[in-house]
């Protein structure tokens, strides 16, 4: 595309020379700040489980132990009979080894080859998650292969399982800590509750293209 | 869109409309400041927005070439357009290449600028609006009006209406959850065979060339992830520097916009799919300029492209709220679509937008960028007005579209007689305030007033009567 | 960022000029001289220039740069002693005291007008932080709405200053009206250019004001008093705005000056 090409040169021209005689400023110049908001342990356990709830989010808080069971009769509950899941995860491998009352249907390793299935087939959805953010109460996703994005999107209710210890105070400290400056995935998710929507008459309706229902099971080892 | 006029006064005189608009401003603001309880950190906040947005626009030309590098590294396709017309072409150039029927779109307001449906659907390309607002929007034939709620001004029977109508099975409901099942089931028909899905950008990193979208609905998403093609299509004035500068400004975004700590999903897209993983095969990135270079080389009015697109200056502005959206007949409508459009559209077209408001600052002092809007609404007027002196290159389109002998000579001889103590002093013996000024308008002020009357004696003279009394000095 | 500027007060001046504002000399002049009789009654020597005329806000912000500035050079002559300016109304003081150095960017004056700028005091806000004025109440019960002018609330950040004026009242319940913060469609030019929405506001304005059932409506700012005024009296309603300088000199003892 040549115009394509003159656009460029003709939109950075433009730029440049509307540069004039100001200066490039840098991060020094910066003013002002964020609240700086430092939470423990429990703190942010507590603070994400209260933004979830807020945001119409069910956390359910139990140990490593437990977590299957806790699954199996929160699906029962919702009369969910089966289960998308990544077998080759740990919580997949996790549930085979439970046998649980439900059926696990595996992600497998092509998810385009999945897609009609997601769309129609598929009641409910577990994977995992990176971490999360209490401030605001967001999970954090880095969808990949075997746990594809159309997991926490299609299904009309989407499992996370978390571990309390990987909830940090602040996106900014998920991006610091992590080092996400040096290496961003495909796709990166805040998933902060269900899918909603407040276009007609500012009425909250829930589920509007993605999951009407999120459920986060936070796995606390230090609980016990 | 030279008939504002008109349009105002056919929305002014809507009882229902007006109604409407004051409850969701009134909802939106409420909603906004119940997430600001500390004036203090607000205000640091906003600052550090405004230095974030003002350092990104200090070396735009730079950022968009590290975007544009980083992009390209990513695997992603970068495509710059000067105008609407090119923007589209492009979009159409790659469905032609791909054979697409459909386009499902999330929420974009930039092709809403570019009138891309409208130029989609000539071409034989079908355009399908996934937001639910942009969606009754479609189905309607209607405009947004509201660059966050588009569909603010739609009530909920008029929605049932037009659901019944356009849906197939859909009867008539007033159960929100009922209408917003149907068009989810609508829709995700449209999602599973779109070839394309086009949606806008609310955020672009140059450090790691990323594309950030927020939104609640999921439709964003979806429009991201399932069609083998994504299209991104943005204004070229969204970067920002590092990912370090995201989140102040998303928490400065949602808050502002809706009073929500953060939006249901923040989708972070830095490459297509990767070998085994999902999403799209191919993703584009149309950068626009659009005259948006334009104030962009004016270190006052530059600081329009630092908007965020909250909306928050509209919900807060009484003018916005009395007429709604539609009268200001531009893509982006209230405050920041009275200081941007007439660099999109030049000051011919967009003239009477600057002095329709009462510059009372509502919408800067919530704007979370810091944008002085009155200021730059009051800079458009003076641009409006003025001559150009021999020599001097424009800084706007249309410039000194709206002089005047008429006006000029008025307040050239305004300005002769209050700076000329000896004239005024005559003038204050007999006169009315605007009377001498602007005589046939005086019609407008009565419609709804009295008209004051001029005091027997100015304060000068009772002053002087006064000192003579007393005796006192000065 | 320029508007986050806590501002520094001086401490009790001897003299203070008063400037009066073009609506008040014309329409409203009782006020002024109220004002000057108050802050005489205070200890402090008033200079009321003669050579005032208006600051040059409507020619300004219609866009008129040059004209205003013409108006602005006089009063900085008028008011050249380096006294504090004290204004009867927020939005001339926003106009002196913001952007009279804006006006003046790059040109000869342009360090007077920030020098000049700087005196500039709005009436409540010389009270209040300079003058630390307390007056005994001697009026009778009664609640009074207040309107503060959106240049006085946003440019110049004295809204709380009238409140406190009105609050220190001890007779007096100040009583708060439904989107109190909203512009009430004045505007200057803008009233003029766009009566019908100016009109919708200013309606909105004083049914807010009415429904509080407040005795009395009280303003520092004439503009938008002359706005509502014309309204309230329009549709026939009693309440009638009053300048804050007159009610404060009234309330603490003061003669009218009728
Ligand atoms: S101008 Fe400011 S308040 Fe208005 S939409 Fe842009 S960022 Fe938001």
């Amino acid at each position: 595309m040549t115009t394509g090409i003159e656009a460029r040169s003709r939109i950075l021209n433009h730029l440049r020379d509307g540069l004039g005689d100001t200066q490039p400023l840098s991060q020094e110049d910066d003013i002002g700040c964020v609240a700086d908001v430092q939470r423990n342990y429990e703190e942010r356990i507590q603070q994400f489980s209260h933004m979830m709830a807020a945001a119409k989010a069910d956390v359910h808080r139990t140990t490593d132990r437990l977590w299957p069971e806790l699954l199996e009769q929160l699906l029962r509950e919702k009369k969910i009979s089966n289960l998308l899941v990544s077998l080759q995860k740990e919580p997949g491998k996790r549930l085979a080894e439970y046998e649980p009352d439900f059926v696990l249907r595996d992600t497998g390793d092509n998810p385009l080859a999945i897609k009609d299935e997601l769309f129609f087939g598929t009641p409910a959805a577990l994977t995992t998650c990176r971490g999360a953010i209490a401030e605001t109460g967001s999970l954090v996703i880095w969808p990949d292969a075997q746990e594809p994005r159309a997991m926490s999107l299609i299904p009309p209710v989407h499992f996370v399982l978390l571990k309390a210890r990987d909830i940090h105070s602040t996106f900014a400290d998920v991006i610091r800590l992590e080092g996400w400056a040096t290496g961003m995935p495909t796709n990166a998710l805040l998933i902060s509750g269900p899918s909603k929507t407040a276009d007609i008459a500012r009425i909250l309706a829930y589920g509007a293209h993605g999951p009407r229902e999120l459920v986060v099971i936070l796995v606390d080892d230090e609980a016990n | 869109m030279n008939d504002f006029r008109e349009r105002v006064d056919r929305d002014l005189n809507n009882p229902l409309l007006r109604s409407n608009f004051r409850e969701a401003m009134n909802f939106l603001m409420d909603k906004r400041s119940s997430r600001f309880p500390d004036d203090e950190q607000l205000q640091s906040l906003r600052d550090l927005g405004a230095s974030i947005r003002k350092r990104a626009l200090s070396k735009l030309p730079d950022l968009l070439e590290q975007l544009e590098a980083r992009l390209r590294d990513n695997g992603i396709r970068v495509h710059w357009a000067e105008s609407p017309e090119q923007a589209n072409q492009i979009v159409l150039d790659i469905a032609r290449h791909h054979g697409a029927k459909t386009v499902i779109k999330g929420k974009s307001m930039v092709s809403e600028e570019t009138e891309l449906n409208e130029f989609l659907e000539q071409e034989g390309v079908t355009p399908i609006e996934s937001d639910m607002g942009e969606y009754i929007l479609q189905l309607a034939e209607d405009k947004p009006s509201h660059i966050v709620m588009p569909a603010i001004h739609k009530t909920r029977q008029e929605i049932a209406h037009l659901f019944e109508d356009n849906l197939a099975g859909c009867e008539y409901t007033e159960d929100v959850d009922a209408l917003i099942l149907a068009a989810r089931k609508e829709l995700r028909k449209a999602f599973h065979s779109a070839d394309i899905g086009l949606t806008g950008v609310n955020f672009m990193v140059a450090e790691t060339g990323t594309l950030v979208l927020v939104e609640n609905e999921g439709n964003g998403r979806m429009s991201t992830t399932v069609p083998n093609v994504h299209i991104a299509m943005t204004g070229l004035e969204k970067v920002i520097e590092s990912l370090d500068d995201l989140p102040p400004l998303l928490t400065l975004l949602t808050n502002s916009a809706t009073g929500q700590p953060i939006t249901t999903y923040v989708n972070m897209i830095s490459s297509p799919r990767q070998q085994g993983e999902d999403g799209p095969e191919e993703v584009h990135l149309i950068l626009l300029d659009n005259g948006r270079t334009i104030p962009y080389a004016d270190k006052e009015m530059r600081q329009t492209l630092q908007c965020i697109r909250c909306a928050a200056c509209m919900n807060h502005c009484p003018v916005y709220t009395r007429l709604g959206g539609h009268a200001y007949g531009t893509t982006y409508p209230g405050p920041i679509g009275s200081i941007l459009s007439p660099h999109l559209l030049g000051l011919e077209e967009t003239k009477d937008l600057p002095s329709a408001s009462t510059l009372c600052g509502a919408c800067s002092e919530v704007c979370p960028v810091r944008i002085p809007i009155p200021d730059l609404l009051r800079r458009l007027r003076h641009e409006g007005v003025r001559k150009l002196k021999s020599g001097e290159e424009a800084v706007i389109r249309g410039h000194g579209a709206k002089y005047t002998h008429t006006e000029k000579a008025a307040w050239l001889s305004w300005s002769k007689l209050y700076s000329s103590p000896a004239l005024y002093r005559t003038f204050a013996l007999s006169a009315t305030l605007f009377r001498g000024l602007t005589p046939s308008r005086m019609k407008g002020w009565t419609d709804h007033r009295t008209l004051p009357r001029p005091a027997k004696k100015s304060l000068h003279s009772l002053v002087k009567s006064y000192r003579k009394q007393n005796g006192a000095s000065l | 960022m320029a508007e986050r500027h806590l501002r520094q007060y001086p401490s009790r001046p001897k003299t203070v000029y008063l400037y009066g504002t073009c609506l008040i000399d014309l329409l409203q002049p009782e006020a002024g001289l109220d004002a000057l009789k108050l802050l005489e009654r205070e200890g402090i020597e008033v200079c009321f220039a003669e050579q005032q005329t208006c600051c040059g806000q409507p020619a300004y912000t219609s866009g008129y740069d040059d004209e205003a500035r013409e108006v602005a050079r006089l009063q900085m002559q008028a008011m050249a002693e380096e006294w504090p300016v004290v204004i009867l109304s927020g939005s001339c003081g926003g106009m002196m005291h913001h952007h009279y150095p804006k006006l003046f960017a790059g040109l000869p004056e342009e360090e007077q007008a920030r020098r000049f700028a700087e005196r500039i005091f709005e009436f409540s806000e010389f009270l209040v932080h300079v003058l630390d004025y307390q007056r005994e109440d001697k009026g009778e019960p009664e609640t009074v709405a207040v309107h503060t002018s959106c240049s006085a609330r946003r440019e110049m950040n004295v809204h709380t200053t009238g409140w406190a004026l009105i609050d220190g009242l001890s007779h007096v319940t100040r009583v708060v009206h439904s989107h109190e913060f909203e512009c009430c469609g004045f505007g200057g030019s803008f009233c003029v250019r766009y009566p019908d929405i100016s009109g919708a506001m200013v309606n909105d304005k004083v049914k807010a004001i009415t429904e509080t059932g407040a005795n009395r409506l009280i303003s520092a700012d004439y503009g938008c008093l002359m706005n509502i005024n014309g309204a309230l009296e329009y549709q026939g309603e009693a309440l009638k705005g009053e300048h804050l300088a007159s009610y404060l000199w009234g309330r603490t003892g003061g003669d009218s000056c009728e």
